[in-house]
């Protein structure tokens, strides 16, 4: 039996899989703070909420043993993803809920001992914590101890999406313990300096940390300390500091992709939805990737059909439009997430096993490859043998769409380069496709020469 | 603008007066000497506006009062919906 990913660093218990299943094991120096998270309300009150994963207690016998206090069996998230995959409002909202989920462990006389951006997941398009075991007993006087690591996991990376620039949120690919606050203060303009909640949580923070790096903490200070009102004014603060942060998702060039585009007539995007909608039906998965989903148009004849869809795009501005869909909504089928196909996340952390690498995450049955293979084959080189390979090693069918020289944005593509592609056109797309998969159906799609395929790999493994 | 500056330059000396060394405590999080040192800061100037506010909330029903007897009743009803 071995830890799963990333799950060794609390005494207090860890994650395993067995048998398929997904387990939390409770060891007995955590059996005081488990049994209060449960009798003081605070597990009903923050599942009631859904801002806690729900569990089962199993009886595993055979797994007991002198340490082993209990086993849980959580609900299941459907995919993992990770903070440096989130659009800006996603990890808002996952920084507000861990504030709202500390301000409620405090009316149970609990707190929070961390506060990972890894503890929370997107469950049913919402985000919640999933580590059941990071509630501890509040000691009054005591300050948050997870105070740091909110500010480095949230704010930091909050701060210089919204004041700097939206692409150095994957800044936090390159620390695994959120980004360090010095970091975050060199790098934000002087402005920020007057406002006074990222002055306090990130400048001023940053110069403290410095300057007590090497000294221990004052106790005869601590025990002064804060009472319970004057830590939720603290949290207060975290929170007026988070939710001043704001940033607009536009000036990119796929946000306003649908309307002022050539070959995208309404009246064919309602055929291409048809087509691909009868794709789906005949294929029936019970999930679906959708490959540069844009602002997620497509995912959504999916997602529509309670299928679990996974929505990726390489625009931050395209995966916002998608999360405040979502959200307006209120739709659960969907995760908008921001990945670049040419170099998805990698696997991280501790012994490069932390963190999985996107496309180990999980299996996709069904595939949707629309309006993408040109900027792959074209614009980044990738020869059609190997987007077929690439492909077929991660889903059993297929929904893709050829879109040919002749097509205007093709055309575009090719304007300001050398057309060295000479195999690719439709013989070159189906020859390299037909290596793994077997061609169900092609269908041209209306007012465009493009072409939407129905692909099912030939031996299904 | 001039209030909150001032609070950052109390919150600078108040930092720089702070010192002295302890034990280290036990925690699974090493929640950091200075974040520490900072959030006690914090949550003292976050207490005194707190009680700023609250004093001057007083001062405003009090003028309320000596001229608006009904407008006094209204304000208090809305500073109770809001907390």
């Amino acid at each position: 039996m071995n830890n799963s990913l990333g799950s060794f660093r609390d005494p207090s218990g860890f994650v395993f899989e067995r048998e398929g299943r997904l387990y939390r094991q409770v060891n007995n120096q955590y059996k005081e703070n488990y049994d209060l998270l449960i009798s003081s309300g605070l597990y009903n009150k923050l599942v009631e909420n859904n801002l806690l994963i729900p569990h089962k207690e199993e009886d595993l016998s055979f797994l007991q043993s002198d340490g082993v206090y209990k086993i849980l069996l959580p609900e299941r998230i459907p995919f993992i993803s990770y903070p440096y995959e989130w659009c800006f409002s996603q990890l808002k909202d996952a920084a507000l809920t861990t504030l709202r989920i500390q301000k409620i462990a405090l009316e149970y006389n609990m707190s929070l001992k961390d506060a990972s951006a890894y503890n929370i997941q997107f469950f049913k398009g919402k985000p919640l914590l999933i580590d059941t075991l990071s509630f501890e007993k509040y000691v009054e006087g005591k300050p948050w101890v997870a105070y740091k690591q909110f500010c480095q996991h949230f704010l930091a990376p909050l701060a210089l999406s919204s004041h700097k620039d939206i692409r150095l949120n994957l800044i936090s690919r390159l620390f695994i313990d959120g980004i360090p606050l010095d970091l975050a203060s060199k790098l934000l303009p002087a402005t920020t300096k007057i406002n006074l909640g990222l002055l306090f949580h990130i400048h001023l923070h940053a110069y403290a940390q410095k300057k007590y790096a090497d000294k221990k903490i004052n106790k005869k200070a601590l025990k002064r300390g804060m009472n319970k009102k004057a830590l939720l004014g603290v949290l207060a603060s975290l929170e007026s500091a988070i939710n001043n942060l704001k940033w607009k998702p536009e000036g990119t060039e796929w946000a306003d992709y649908y309307p002022s585009n050539n070959n995208y007539v309404s009246e064919s995007l309602k055929n291409k939805s048809n087509l691909i909608s009868g794709f789906i039906d005949t294929l029936k998965p019970k999930k679906v990737w959708d490959f540069g989903a844009n602002t997620g148009l497509f995912s959504r004849v999916a997602s529509d059909k309670n299928i679990e869809t996974i929505s990726f795009d390489i625009d931050p501005s395209a995966v916002e439009i998608n999360y405040q869909t979502a959200k307006k909504n209120k739709e659960k089928n969907i995760l908008p997430l921001i990945i670049d196909l040419t170099n998805p996340s990698p696997k991280l952390g501790w012994d490069n096993n932390e963190r999985e690498s996107f496309f180990r995450r999980g299996s996709a049955e069904t595939g949707l490859a629309l309006a993408l293979i040109h900027h792959l084959a074209i614009s980044n080189n990738v020869p059609l043998p190997e987007l077929a390979r690439f492909f077929s090693s991660l889903c059993n069918s297929l929904v893709i769409e050829f879109i040919p020289k002749e097509d205007s944005q093709v055309q575009k593509l090719l304007s300001t380069r050398e057309d060295i592609f000479p195999d690719y056109n439709q013989k070159g797309f189906e020859e390299a496709f037909g290596r793994y998969y077997t061609i169900e159906k092609s269908l041209p799609i209306e007012n465009s020469k493009r072409v939407l395929y129905l692909l099912i790999r030939s031996n299904n493994e | 603008m001039n209030t909150n500056l001032k609070t950052s330059y109390l919150a600078l000396i108040l930092l720089a007066l702070l010192f002295l060394p302890a034990r280290n405590s036990h925690a699974y999080l090493d929640p950091g000497s200075g974040s520490y040192m900072l959030q006690l800061i914090i949550a003292g100037i976050a207490g005194f506006l707190f009680s700023i506010k609250m004093f001057w909330r007083h001062i405003k029903n009090f003028f309320i009062s000596f001229f608006y007897k009904a407008k006094l009743n209204k304000s208090v009803e809305k500073e109770n919906d809001n907390e």
